[in-house]
This record gives C-alpha cells, structure tokens and sequence, in this order.
C-alpha cells in the first residue's frame, strides 16, 4: 500500500491517492472517522438569563455546532469516568462561559470569541462563527459544558466537515480521432484541452475528473472511455479544525486496529462459550438459512 | 479494549452465522470481502439484522476444506495487517 500526497486547498484539508487499495477499506476508514474518532462539543447549557428574542434552545443547539479545539488527552470520556461514573466532573468536563449585555442605545452580534473556557486548551478554533444578533437592552448569560463525544452520537461531535473517497479516473481518447470543441466544454470540471489546429482533446487536469461520463455522452461513441480503477483510491477529508487533520486519519487507522481485534477476541470467547454450552446456540429452522445449496 | 459482544448462532463444519452487537457496515464490510478473498470460501455476507440498534448478522460458508472459524480470524488478521500498512504508508508521507 503507498500514500501519495497531493495538493490541497488548505492547512485543514487533506487530498491523496491510495494504491493497492480496495473501496470496502477506504470506507472502513471513511466511517471510522465520521463516527468513531472523538472530539470535544459544547453538550449542556446552563441558561441563567436570556430576554433576548432567540429561544434558549436554538442557542444551545447552535453552540453545540461551534467547534472546539480537542487536541488534548487528558479529559476523560464522560461515560468511562473512573471518577465520577459518568455524571460528570472536572475530569470529564469542560466548562465554557458567555456573558454579553448591550446597551440602551445599541445592539451587537455575538461571536464565538466569547465563549470563555475553565480550561485555557479549550476554545472556539474559530473566532468569528456568529451565535446570534442581540438588539439593544438585552442580555445572555450562560454557562456551557462540553465534554467528549463521537459522531455516532450526534454530528457535533464528527471531525471533519466533508470526507470523501472516489476511484482514480482512466481516461483513454482514441488516438487521431477528430473531437469538436463541444466535447471539451462538456467537462464540468475542465479536465480536457481543445487543440482547434488537430481538432484533438489533451488531458490537463485528470485528478479532477469525477467520472460524470458527460464527455462520454457528448462525444462520437468509443471516441472516448472513462473508468475507475477502483485499486487506486484518491481520498479527502477537510477538519473542522478541532483536530489536526492529520491525527484524524492516524487516530481512525488504531480504532479500526483496535475494532478487529475486539472482535478477534469476542469471537473467540463467543466460541467458546459455544463449545462449553452447545444449547447456547439458537435452533433455526431449515427455510431461515440463508446461503449456498449444495 | 472491550471484546465485542458476539454469540455464535450456527456452528457446523462447513458454516458459521454468528450475530454481533456492533456497527455493521464499518468492519463487517471489510471482513466480508477479505473473508471472500479466503482460499475454499464459498459465501460470506452481513445483513442488519435489528432496524434500530446497532446489530449485524454474519455468515460464512465454505466448500469443506476449510473451518468457516480460521477463515474468519485470518481475514480479521488481514485487515489489521492492511490497516498497519496503510498508517505506515501514511505516516511516511505526511508526519
């Protein structure tokens, strides 16, 4: 197997292409990291004065979707708090305040700049997400709690803001075949250049092909073919910020380690149980199997 | 590490079913095709079997040769070997 790294639009995003690979593992991979990988979110409000015109519960979900710097490793997840059993302690928790007032004059837009943590590690990774607009004479004081989660649980809690995995295109133009310009300006994403002097098509971005076939249908049949080599894996994913993209995809690879073997070793105990207490095991009858007739 | 919570359904020389109480397209998927990739391996598939919980039914099926239990655990071996690769192939490229 053999990583390739290719450009990408930011510091957040990752792009590269996996060889000797299969779709079944890259979505393994792909779920692992939507689902499994855990970041920290804002998951209880404490609303102690709110007499501005936003519900209290529209604040909370949207302070939920702020995302919260969770490059840390020693809050514990809620659930498996050895300290307080998973009601909840500093251990697990974080606590994040909000005070704003406006005037009698004036109103304000509140940004997630405001949100001040107990816990200096943990702030918004971006300034700027608007929470809400206040008019004048109002006044929102709160106290948040975040803590550990996955995206199984909620989608605050995923990684990564888009995630995706396509096959590597193989375009193949039947050498001397005369193209008209239509079929160039068919691609949606500009992968063909038109050459008016041979009335030919060269290839100038071929990683950008989405394999939409547009040029296939637009042009003389078996002038040109697009594939997917489903071997070679071109795969992205962009970070919400609250985790380095690049542990993302580290941390995802030990939790599937970590998955196969536990199921590695509860199939050997289910085994043998099996063994110890045939009865365990369910009758079925005949028509409920599912499989090969021999 | 938890093991998973897996009950043996169905155990004959040829065939195992088993039903696990785990999500099932994100390992069960990968197991399927490396399991079918298994020398003398006939059948192997996952069905959700409960709608609102997270529950898979697994089964595999061979022609004889092989015991359906070695076929499974190999392919689980095989798919920690391939994700140990691809860290690695990772980690080289980019920390």
């Amino acid at each position: 197997m053999d990583v390739r790294q290719l450009p990408a639009a930011n510091h957040q995003m990752l792009k590269f292409i996996v060889t000797g690979t299969f779709p079944a593992f890259m979505n393994s991979i792909r779920r692992i990291i939507l689902g499994s990988v855990p970041t920290i979110a804002i998951d209880e409000v404490i609303m102690v004065e709110n007499n501005t015109a936003m519900f209290d519960e529209y604040i909370a979900h949207r302070l939920g979707l702020i995302p919260l710097n969770s490059d840390i490793d020693d809050l514990n997840f809620m659930d498996a708090c050895d300290v307080c059993d998973g009601v909840g302690c500093n251990s697990c928790t974080v606590t994040l305040t909000l005070t704003q007032e406006t005037d009698q004059t004036s109103g304000a837009i509140i940004y997630s700049r405001e949100l001040l943590g107990s816990d200096h590690r943990i702030y918004p990774v971006v300034d700027e997400v608007p929470i809400m607009k206040m008019d004048k004479d109002q006044r929102l004081i709160l106290e948040a709690i975040a803590r550990f989660g996955t995206g199984k649980e909620h989608a605050k809690w995923q990684p990564v803001g888009s995630i995706g995995y396509q096959y590597m295109p193989i375009i193949s133009i039947r050498p001397g075949h005369t193209f008209t310009k239509d079929v160039a300006d068919s691609c949606p994403r500009n992968v063909f250049e038109y050459d008016e002097n041979n009335q030919s098509l060269n290839l100038r971005n071929l990683l950008d092909c989405n394999l939409c076939m547009e040029c296939v249908h637009s042009s003389e049949e078996d002038s040109i073919s697009v594939e997917g080599d489903s071997s070679q894996i071109i795969f992205m994913l962009e970070s919400t910020g609250a985790l380095p993209v690049e542990n993302i995809v580290t941390t995802a690879s030990d939790l599937l380690i970590d998955g196969l073997q536990s199921f590695i070793e509860g199939f050997q105990l289910a085994l043998e149980k099996a063994d110890n207490d045939p009865s365990s095991m369910r009758k079925i009858s005949s028509f409920e199997r599912i499989g090969i007739n021999d | 590490m938890k093991p998973m919570n897996v009950k043996i359904q169905i155990l004959e020389p040829d065939y195992l079913r088993m039903q696990i109480k785990e999500d099932p397209h994100t390992i069960f998927n990968l197991l399927r095709v490396l399991a079918l990739e298994e020398e003398g391996v006939k059948l192997a598939g996952y069905a959700r079997d409960r709608t609102f919980e997270d529950s898979v039914m697994f089964q595999i099926r061979t022609d004889g040769s092989v015991d359906p239990r070695d076929a499974i655990v190999n392919a689980a071996r095989k798919a920690i070997e391939l994700t140990e690769q691809f860290k690695e192939a990772f980690e080289d490229t980019y920390l």
